[in-house]
């Protein structure tokens, strides 16, 4: 450290994304996809700057080609709605739009972008200011984009969680979607029909019949991923290699990277595998209401060695696949991290004991403190829950914490922690800083401290548990 | 099938009766009705449950958690199993009750509360204020839009503006409105009045209700006409109501009459002022009308402004951010205070990023530790839903009630767009504060009291007359440092850079306005004789100004010098000023012979190199000075003026071939045309190797003799490290492999 001044106060603590970012993240992570906010300048400036950090996309397109070649916009260049960023364009409301309504400037910017950009879809957002007004989106959006496929979100919630506004982002736009979604589902329907009776098609399904090695290929959703998740692309490539082990296809990671073609082609899948309760458990229940999909609801994501085998033992018993490769890695995993840890712990006893303190989503909190809790012998000194969650879970951390001999932690303010490795976002990090240094933060969540990642990482399966295992290693080296 | 009909009428006008008689007389035909009232005074339903109140769907909203919420506890069944509901809304003056419509909507739309029945009657607030009541009209909901008015002016100017909101939904052509129950008041001329105005905008009478006592007896047993006896003929008039309003009915488009039409038509007189216009806002009686006219969200101050103001006529420039994250982000420099945001926690999140962004980059990058930037001390009232309709005042006096007990050096509140529409009172607030504990509120409305840039100033500009104490006499050696930008990631820096040029003289800083100052330095800030500011800019000019007017302050000429002929006026300005001047020679000179050593060490090779520069409009006299001393040929410099502010980017603009104009998508195009050997620019596209050399001019540059001298370093490292990197080439592979 250069210099230190301290000038804490109590009972201040960072400030979390809400439901304006949720729903905005939640449709930025859709791959071909434009979102429009309807709101003030103020709003946009963070949401743009850091959409176009969390996620590889392509660029923009104008909506026509030249000679057959699609030409791309030089974001750059785009002062008008855009203002020179390539994300979330917004309609930049000021005092006038506030008194008169927001509808002439939001149709200027929906004709702009579609005489300007490319897209598959289109967004349209309120922010919490624009939608005391009351304009109504879906008439504008019709009127001026009457060919486009538009989704409209009047409502953005005000304070509530990230994850409530990024669900009800998925819920709108699987909903206002459903007429194309269910017209595609039934016309693979009857081709499927058809397909059976035709001879052509047998070769095709035996091609399937061998790969999966019963019948059809299953397919499978992976619900509550999002690009505001620390690994978000290492989560996703992580779960889809496991997953691929078992001869099983991840068929949309919807509202994560997908595109809208596999958005409307998510009823193709077998089975919706929601890997954040918090974040899909009511998408994966209107997907089973509206279109007869089951779904395997997890507590939480799938963080340690036992959590990922025990998802893989359902999914065996639930799509009758062969998981062998998977425990078998998980295994040779589990062999590879005892001797890392054998090694530590011969020479000075750790990891076990070490205190630690997690912040963050009650599922992440629960199957992270199971993990370094039962698995490494680390002790929860303080665990803080941002978000509430089904009594259940609740239930289970507590019955953890009395497992642990940690009663108390979910009591403990994380600013009044002295866990030697805290495991949080990097503004809860950061700010421990300026009242300790003994400790050393690992991030779990977004915002990060800047770090850019080029080799995609996870925390998540397999890899993800060796990562946090590494992670835990170094951020005790002082100690070893 | 079914049929939505909403009702629509001035408040007063007898709409919540007409609504509830003919949900009853609708019910008695068998039909399945919920009636919703969408008045806050949520008396709708009264009538039909026989005078009990139930419980609003906003105040059930708002002490229900939602994992409890079930709509069994707002439906009520009523008269003949008429579904019964009431959105409420907020007491008047407070809250949003457009927003408490649209809230509430939402939650019946969740619960499919509607699809049991067949028949919605939506009893709506007289006029079209904002789009919040507009909901019902929305093609979603009502299929059918019936008009209640009396003879009285206000009620046909209502109506009228009734008509103006659907016509904003369905234009000219699509037909939606049933047409108009005429509420008999027994005043001169109402038939006459209320035909006229029915022909002239195209609608049937479908009624006319009679003045009658029969609707006061049934007020006093709180039943509807349906259940009362002797009150045969209005009795059949809603029934007969009831047959007209069923699917399938004629309905007619909106086409309403121009204000002064309005009043020809109705009170059949000429309304005109002495320039012949006619006065919209007075009667032919000359009484002033209220109330009717569609109203600003927004409290009076904000209305006043603007006045005459039509959105479709004013041509408005962007408001780059919002005042609100100019306000917190400058505020949080006062490191003794409290920041209160009053607003959703959206609006706090990302103000808390943009502040703690580079801090968390420096911490991360550089092991440099900014305590204000890294844990500010701010924090949000999380205003929900039940502020947004309700008003928030009250849960924002607790918050800086709370704010007070932990005995900061101040609270100061911020107010963001949710807050300032539905008009909180922030004085409230203020009036909390103690000598102590002074509690200083900025109206910065979000952004509509201006941008970034206007949020820091009146920051300023509140904290200086709130704190400042107009009492304290210059003493001493020292100045007060002004306006250092917030967000620079340099900003510590230079405050250093600077610090030390100034105590090498002998001279302290007294405080820093604002910049990591404590609310007793900022108390004490008239004890420095010199003030200085930390950028020349507009913003910082006006702050001077202001200092200068109203505080007497005294200025250097000099801003936080930037390059070494700038560092030179700096020093023996200040030092003149404290009568320190025998120190400055010493001082010069040692940071003169390490700029001079630099020049001449890169002299060799940058002579007689040619540049192009394309810059946004700030002074570059610090890179010019550098490069000139360095040999080097200035071909153009090309100004890329966003905002539209007078060009300044030089001192001496008569020595620079200056061009105000620039497209930036032309700069590269140009560059082969000169035959630059640099081209400085802060868009830097790919390029071929080896074509010119390519870097920028940091947007923030570092103060003190050096400036110029690190960017002119970096651009000889880059000249002779031609090589761009293989990676350059590697674009084929993007294309390829990653793009898409």
């Amino acid at each position: 450290m250069t210099e230190y001044t301290s000038n804490s106060m109590s009972g201040i603590e960072t400030i979390p994304a809400d439901s304006l970012t949720g729903i905005l993240f939640g449709v930025e992570g859709i791959r071909n996809a434009i979102v429009l906010l309807n709101g003030p300048m103020g709003c946009k400036f963070y949401h743009s700057t850091t959409s176009q950090f969390l996620m590889d996309r392509p660029p923009l397109y104008l909506p026509v080609s030249e000679g057959g070649k699609k030409v791309e916009v030089n974001y750059n260049y785009m002062n008008d709605w855009f203002f020179r960023q390539s994300r979330v364009p917004c309609t930049w409301l000021d005092q006038v739009d506030y008194v008169y309504g927001t509808a002439e400037k939001l149709e200027e910017g929906l004709r702009f972008i579609r005489d300007h950009v490319e897209f598959d879809l289109l967004t349209i957002v309120n922010s919490p200011g624009a939608s005391l007004i009351g304009d109504n989106l879906k008439e504008l959006a019709d009127q001026v984009l009457p060919d486009k496929r538009t989704v409209h979100i009047e409502s953005p919630g005000y304070s509530e969680t990230f994850s409530y506004g990024y669900e009800k982002a998925s819920l709108e736009v699987l909903k206002q979607l459903a007429k194309e979604i269910s017209s595609r589902r039934l016309v693979r329907s009857e081709k499927e029909t058809n397909a059976e009776k035709s001879p052509k098609c047998m070769s095709r399904m035996e091609t399937e019949r061998r790969e999966g090695g019963q019948g059809r290929r299953k397919k499978v959703n992976l619900l509550g991923l999002s690009i505001w998740h620390r690994y978000a692309q290492g989560d996703r490539e992580e779960l889809t290699r496991l997953l691929e082990l078992c001869g099983i296809q991840v068929n949309c990671v919807p509202f994560s990277g997908c595109t809208v073609d596999e958005l409307l082609s998510i009823t193709d899948a077998d089975l919706n595998l929601v890997i954040h309760p918090d974040m899909a458990k009511e998408t994966a229940e209107y997907l089973q209401q509206e279109y007869g999909m089951p779904m395997l609801l997890l507590d939480g994501p799938p963080i340690g060695f036992d959590a990922v085998e025990q998802l893989f033992t359902k999914l065996e018993t639930l799509l009758h696949v062969d998981i062998a490769r998977v425990i078998e890695e998980s295994r040779r995993s589990r062999g590879l991290a005892w001797y890392k840890l054998n090694g530590i712990y011969q020479a000075c006893g750790l990891p076990k004991g070490v205190p630690f303190a997690v912040t963050g989503t009650l599922p992440q909190v629960v199957m992270l403190t199971e993990f370094l809790g039962e698995y490494l012998g680390m002790v929860p000194e303080c665990l803080v829950c941002e978000t509430d969650g089904p009594l259940f879970l609740k239930e289970r951390l507590g019955k953890l914490l009395i497992q642990l001999q940690a009663e108390g932690a979910d009591r403990r303010s994380i600013y009044d922690s002295e866990a030697e490795l805290v495991f949080a976002d990097a503004n809860t990090i950061a700010a421990l800083m300026t009242r300790r240094d003994a400790f050393c933060g690992i991030e779990i969540s977004l915002p990060g401290m800047g770090y850019t990642d080029l080799i995609p990482k996870t925390q998540l399966g397999i890899r993800g548990t060796l990562f946090l295992i590494e992670q835990v290693i170094n951020g005790l080296m002082s100690r070893i | 099938m079914k049929q939505e009909i909403a009702v629509y009428g001035k408040g007063g006008i007898g709409k919540s009766t007409i609504s509830a008689n003919l949900s009853a007389a609708m019910a008695v035909t068998g039909r399945k009705v919920l009636q919703i009232g969408c008045d806050p005074k949520h008396d709708s339903t009264r009538l039909l449950m026989h005078g009990e109140n139930i419980q609003t769907v906003m105040e059930y909203l708002k002490e229900t958690e939602k994992e409890l919420q079930n709509p069994a506890d707002i439906l009520r069944t009523g008269f003949m199993g008429t579904g019964c509901i009431e959105n409420g809304g907020p007491r008047p003056g407070v809250g949003c009750a457009g927003r408490g419509i649209i809230s509430s909507f939402e939650f019946l739309e969740k619960f499919k509360v509607k699809e049991q029945y067949d028949t919605v009657v939506y009893d709506v607030l007289g006029d079209v204020v904002c789009g919040g009541f507009a909901v019902p009209i929305r093609r979603e909901y009502a299929d059918v839009i019936v008009l209640v008015t009396s003879g009285e002016y206000m009620a046909l100017y209502a109506a009228n503006n009734i008509l103006r909101g659907i016509r904003s939904y369905d234009g000219d052509t699509e037909c939606r409105v049933a047409g108009i129950v005429f509420n008999e008041r027994k005043l001169p001329d109402e038939d006459g009045r209320v035909q006229r105005f029915a022909d002239a905008v195209g609608l049937p009478i479908l009624k006319k209700v009679p003045r009658s006592d029969a609707f006061a007896r049934a007020e006093l047993e709180h039943v509807t006409l349906q259940e009362l006896d002797g009150c045969e003929v209005e009795k059949t008039v809603f029934q007969e109501l009831a047959q007209e309003i069923r699917p399938g009915m004629t309905l007619y488009p909106a086409r309403p009459l121009e204000d002064q039409e309005l009043e020809t038509v109705v009170l059949q007189t000429e309304n005109r002022n002495e320039q012949g216009y006619s006065d919209p806002e007075r009667l032919s009686d000359g009484k002033e009308r209220s109330g009717d006219s569609i109203h600003s969200c927004l409290p009076a101050g904000h209305a006043d402004e603007e006045a005459g103001i039509s959105a479709a006529a004013v041509k408005r420039l962007p408001l780059y951010g919002c005042a609100f994250n100019g306000a917190i982000t400058c505020g949080v420099h006062l490191t003794d205070a409290l920041i209160i945001a009053h607003s959703p926690r959206a609006c706090a999140f990302y103000t808390w990023q943009n502040i703690s962004s580079p801090g968390r980059k420096n911490l991360f990058n550089r092991g440099i530790l900014m305590p204000s930037a890294i844990a500010p001390h701010f924090t949000c009232t999380d205003m929900g839903q039940t502020e947004a309709v309700f008003g928030g005042t009250e849960k924002l006096k607790e918050a800086v009630q709370a704010a007070i007990d932990q005995k900061p050096g101040a609270v100061i509140v911020v107010s963001s767009c949710v807050s300032g529409i539905i008009g909180d009172d922030l004085l409230a607030a203020e009036a909390l504060g103690t000598e102590e504990v002074p509690v200083i509120t900025i109206p910065a409305d979000g952004d509509i009291r201006g941008d970034y840039m206007e949020g820091i100033r009146m920051c300023m500009h509140k904290l200086g007359t709130e704190l400042i104490d107009r009492t304290v006499r210059p003493s001493g050696k020292c100045v007060n440092l002004i306006n250092e930008v917030a967000v620079s990631v340099n900003h510590e820096t230079n405050y250093r850079i600077i610090r030390d040029l100034l105590a090498g003289l002998g001279i302290e800083i007294n405080c820093r306005f604002l910049g990591d100052t404590g609310v007793q330095e900022l108390k004490n800030f008239l004890k420095a004789p010199l003030n200085i500011l930390a950028a020349d800019t507009q913003d910082g000019r006006e702050l001077r100004s202001w200092l200068e007017q109203e505080y007497g302050c005294s200025f250097a000429e000099s801003a936080f010098p930037i390059g070494a002929r700038a560092a030179k006026q700096f020093l023996e300005e200040v030092a003149a000023y404290f009568g320190c001047s025998e120190r400055v020679p010493a001082l010069i000179r040692r940071e003169e012979e390490k700029y001079q050593r630099e020049i001449e060490r890169l002299r060799p090779e940058l002579e007689g190199k040619r540049v192009v520069i394309t810059t946004i409009n700030s002074n570059i006299d610090f890179v010019l000075q550098a490069a000139e001393d360095a040999g080097m040929e200035i071909l153009q410099i090309g100004v890329i003026n966003y905002l539209r502010q007078e060009v300044k980017v030089s001192d001496t603009p008569e020595r620079y071939n200056i061009n105000e104009t620039m497209e930036w998508e032309k700069l590269y195009d140009q560059a082969g045309d000169w035959n630059a050997d640099f081209v400085i620019s802060n868009y830097t596209p790919q390029a071929e190797d080896g074509a010119y050399v390519k870097d920028s001019i940091p947007m923030m540059p570092l103060a003190g003799y050096s400036a110029g001298i690190d960017v002119i370093r970096r651009w000889a490292d880059l000249q002779r490290r031609k090589r761009e990197g293989a990676w350059n080439h590697d674009r084929v592979y993007f294309e390829q492999y990653v793009r898409n």
